[in-house]
């Protein structure tokens, strides 16, 4: 009971994904899966290791005649199987492979360490079937093999009705070439003439209340373009235009429209298709007026084979109930017929060759370019068809040119393809004839030929050298800031200043290095200059190590007094001398010092007791002196002792400073 | 008397640079440049002018490096016919001689006429920034490094040395200038990006391993001319990468580095 339910709903979610899948619409398509995968995981589990299964479904059970149903054949519980027999269907139904899709599943669980997987297959092969008669009865079954065994399906029923004729709404499927070639494109008309409301001649589309409210709707199968064909225009740039303001025209498949609440449930979009009035004979061959609704939608074929459009079924209440179906019509997409001439490219359309040679003046045996453009004209095939043509089989070029590459790759760029064909002149005085190529004209079905311009080239023998003046892009004013963007001849000349000929090489790891060094010398350089500027700013130290110095300069200022018969200047020199010493080196004041003072800063430096005793001696017998108690000879023996004195305690009241 | 350090430092980076810059002017490299130059003009068939290329080749070989003569070797092949190695030559100028619009339209010329010729992979984000490569010599680039570095620790013992603390900034703005154009000497070095330049010579297969048992890489052959980007070496095989076509293994008989 379970399976059969899990069986249903897999059924309705299928037909919403296969449907919108069909249509484009990837908006239905997302959630669809999901479920279907979900779904499909759930009747997986319920289904494992159960055996392969084959059931089918159908999007509808109620068709008309020449309408078409999905038909989807879902195989079940086999890993791999092949595609199912569907020719018991082919007496009833115009068959056609939409595509298939495996939604195997797999799924591994460890519960308490225990692991355990269960996997599920289905196989699911969608078929577009196109009823050919009316009547009630049973889709047959269809087999599939599996591993040797034929299994069967269960059969659908469904009711085919036929259709009712009708003049009132007719429909066709009009297209704009029933032949085309690869890359032409084409367009797919649906027509869809209504007859006007008999009492007022009026367009019933526009005035029938319940046409507002309720839109006729239109099935077409070119939504999604058949594989091979490629629409120029996405869904939604091709209807956005025909959108229709007040709700007047046709729904197209189920594509959607925007809501205006939150609340309210995304409604079919409304197209309005009206496009003339026309005037066509009823089935009672009396001419009756008709108002046109038109859908165009214009393709480009990608390879050759043929393609159905059709059929477009059109519902809707119009006076009354109606249905009209269009039958399906065919587009052969064909190659390019044979034989084809030598000098074919490819191209099938409308298109333009220029030529260009670069450069134009050169020496036998030199390099130049010869490019061949290919522009688009209107209606052409792609630019990807043509091909380079064989330059060695017109005899023209390969006389007087040796073609280097004979196959160059083209580039598309702006709209047109360039082939550079690499050349070289044979002889002096040759020159690029005008080239004629062939491409095929799908208009008259036959080969045109199109011819480029003749150049005319410059061409020296090999032995001339070129002249500074045949260098063109002349530089006018100097090499370095002369931007060249475009020349017409060969290379520019070679360098010939031997003095651009040093060694370009820059090692910059050893530039670093040096500069490495440099800052490494600038640091230390700094670090010397900073200390030295401290040192020289020290006052205290540069009087103490002045201090030595200034005593004997005022001892020899004292001699120099004494000489000059001042000796009591003489002794005052000397007494600030020593005093001056004491002061200098043990940072004190010199004015005001006293013997006691000066034998305490003596012990403290250390000085021997000896001399100590004999400055404290002479400093008394200077101030005796002063005073007049000694002679001339005593002050310059004084003056010699106080000589000998500074030397010799010097060194220890100098130590004694600096600690 | 206390300036004589900074005096003997600038005399001595003076000198350092001057002599540099003018050393190595060999005479053998003249006679052998100026003979290339003669053979190119002589030459009448293509075997002339891979004459004057090989003279070319010869003087490159020790390790010299010189805008000019990659310009000239690039012309020679050029005339010889030989489109990938002109490419390549004139791509190896190219850090020499940023600025030279004649090696610039000869450059373009040669793609233009090679048959190969695919698309070389965009510049990166940074070269944009450094806009000045595309003005200035990498020479005179590494030079412009070195110098501001090197000046700079001067400036700072003058701002020492002067008491000018406004030098401080100049040492700064040097240093900043110094960095910057290292960092470009650095990543833009030659050898860092031309040696990892290689172009094809002749026609080859692109495989997808080492061994023509391998299936081609990519749809087509690859012609003279299709430069690409080197990721690997082995083997008599080079592995490089192809702007805008994918990755593939090439005999190094049809690559020119």
């Amino acid at each position: 009971m379970n399976k059969e339910k899990n069986r249903n709903l897999l059924h309705r979610f299928s037909l919403i994904g296969n449907t919108s899948s069909r249509l484009g619409e990837p908006c239905y398509t997302v959630p669809a899966w999901i479920a279907v995968a979900f779904l499909s995981f759930a009747l997986g589990s319920s289904l494992k290791a159960e055996p392969p299964e084959v059931v089918c479904s159908v999007s509808e059970n109620e068709v008309f005649v020449g309408e078409s149903i999905t038909f989807q054949v879902d195989v079940q519980n086999a890993e791999s199987p092949p595609s199912p027999d569907v020719d018991a269907l082919r007496e009833r139904f115009d068959i056609e492979l939409v595509g298939d899709q495996s939604r195997n599943q797999s799924q591994t669980m460890i519960i308490n360490g225990r692991v355990s997987q269960s996997n599920s297959f289905s196989h699911v092969y969608q078929y577009q079937l196109t009823a050919k008669a009316a009547g009630t009865f049973k889709i047959p079954a269809v087999t599939v093999t599996i591993d040797g065994k034929a299994l069967s399906s269960n059969s659908v029923p469904v009711r085919i009705l036929e259709v009712p004729k009708q003049d009132s709404v007719i429909v066709e499927i009009v297209p704009s070439r029933a032949r085309v070639y690869p890359t032409q494109q084409f367009s797919i008309k649906l027509r869809i003439l209504v007859e006007p409301i008999a009492e007022t001649g009026t367009d019933p589309m526009r005035t029938l209340k319940q046409m507002r409210q309720n839109p006729p709707s239109i099935q077409i199968t070119w939504l999604k373009p058949p594989e091979g064909v490629s629409a120029t225009e996405e869904v939604s740039e091709w209807l956005q235009p025909l959108l229709s303001q007040n709700n007047v025209g046709f729904s197209i498949n189920e594509v959607s429209g925007r809501s205006g609440s939150i609340f309210e449930r995304q409604r079919l979009a409304v197209f309005d298709l009206r496009k003339g009035q026309e005037t066509r004979k009823g089935l009672d061959g009396i001419p009756k007026d008709y108002f046109v609704y038109e859908l165009d939608r214009t393709f480009a074929s990608e390879k050759t084979g043929s393609y159905t459009f059709g059929p477009a079924v059109i519902k809707g209440t119009f006076a009354t109930r109606i249905i009209a179906i269009a039958p399906p019509i065919k587009v052969e997409v064909s190659e390019v017929p044979t034989p084809r001439p030598a000098n074919f490219t490819g191209g099938i359309g409308n298109y333009r060759v220029m030529a260009i040679a670069n450069p134009s003046k050169l020496r036998v045996g030199d390099p130049m370019t010869l490019n061949l453009q290919f522009a688009q004209g209107k209606g052409s095939g792609s630019l990807e068809l043509i091909s380079a043509p064989d330059l060695s089989a017109l005899p023209e070029i390969a006389e007087q040119f040796e073609i280097i590459d004979k196959n160059p790759v083209g580039r598309v760029e702006n709209g047109s393809k360039k082939f550079a064909f690499a050349l070289r002149p044979k002889r002096a005085g040759v020159s690029i004839p005008a080239l004629t190529l062939s491409t095929f004209d799908p208009a008259t079905e036959s080969f045109v030929d199109i011819t480029t311009e003749p150049i005319g080239l410059t061409i020296s023998e090999a032995s001339a050298t070129l002249a500074s003046g045949d260098l063109v892009g002349s530089l006018g004013g100097g090499n370095s800031t002369t931007e060249i963007k475009t020349r017409a001849e060969g290379i520019f000349h070679n360098v010939t200043e031997l003095s651009q000929l040093r060694d370009e090489r820059a090692d910059l790891m050893s530039g670093l290095s040096w500069v490495g060094g440099l800052w490494l010398l600038s640091g230390l350089a700094i670090v010397t200059l900073v200390s030295f500027r401290k040192k020289s700013s020290d006052v205290d130290r540069l009087r103490r190590v002045l201090a030595r110095r200034t005593a004997h300069s005022k001892l020899a200022t004292a001699s120099s007094s004494f000489s000059k018969g001042k000796q009591k200047e003489a002794l005052r020199e000397v007494r600030a001398a020593i005093l001056g010493l004491v002061a200098d080196t043990g940072d004190r004041i010199a004015d005001g010092l006293t013997i006691r003072d000066l034998s305490m800063a003596m012990s403290a430096c250390e000085v021997p007791q000896e001399d100590c005793v004999r400055l404290e001696a002479l400093l008394e017998r200077i101030e005796s002196a002063e005073y007049g108690a000694s002679d001339a000879s005593d002050t310059t023996s004084m003056i010699k002792e106080a000589s000998d004195l500074v030397s010799r305690v010097s060194p220890f009241l100098e130590r004694g400073g600096e600690r | 008397m206390i300036g004589r350090p900074a005096l003997i430092w600038f005399t001595f980076i003076t000198c350092v640079l001057v002599s540099s810059v003018n050393s190595d002017q060999g005479g053998d490299r003249q006679r052998d440049f100026v003979r290339s130059l003669e053979l190119f003009d002589k030459a009448t068939t293509q075997d002339g002018f891979r004459e004057s290329a090989r003279l070319l080749e010869a003087l490159l070989a020790d390790g010299y490096c010189n805008g000019a003569v990659y310009y000239n070797l690039g012309n020679a092949y050029f005339r010889a016919g030989e489109f990938g190695r002109a490419i390549l030559n004139y791509r190896k100028a190219k850090p020499y001689r940023p600025s030279d619009p004649l090696l610039e339209a000869n450059l373009q010329q040669a793609l233009t006429s090679a048959p190969g010729k695919i698309a070389m992979p965009p510049k990166p984000w940074w070269s944009h920034v450094m806009f000045w490569t595309e003005y200035l010599a990498y020479s005179t680039r590494v030079w412009i490094a070195i110098v501001g570095l090197g000046v700079a620790p001067l400036i700072v013992f003058s701002s020492v040395l002067f008491r000018r603390r406004n030098l401080i900034w100049v040492a700064i703005g040097l240093t900043v200038f110094g960095i910057v154009f290292s960092i470009d000497g650095y990543v833009n070095s030659p050898e860092r990006t031309t040696a990892r330049l290689a172009v094809i010579i002749g026609e080859t297969v692109a495989r997808k391993g080492i061994g023509k048992e391998y299936e081609s890489a990519f749809n087509a052959p690859l012609k003279d001319g299709a430069e690409f980007v080197i990721l690997n070496e082995t083997n008599g095989w080079t592995f490089g990468h192809f702007a805008e076509i994918g990755d593939g293994w090439v005999k190094n008989d049809f690559v020119a580095k």
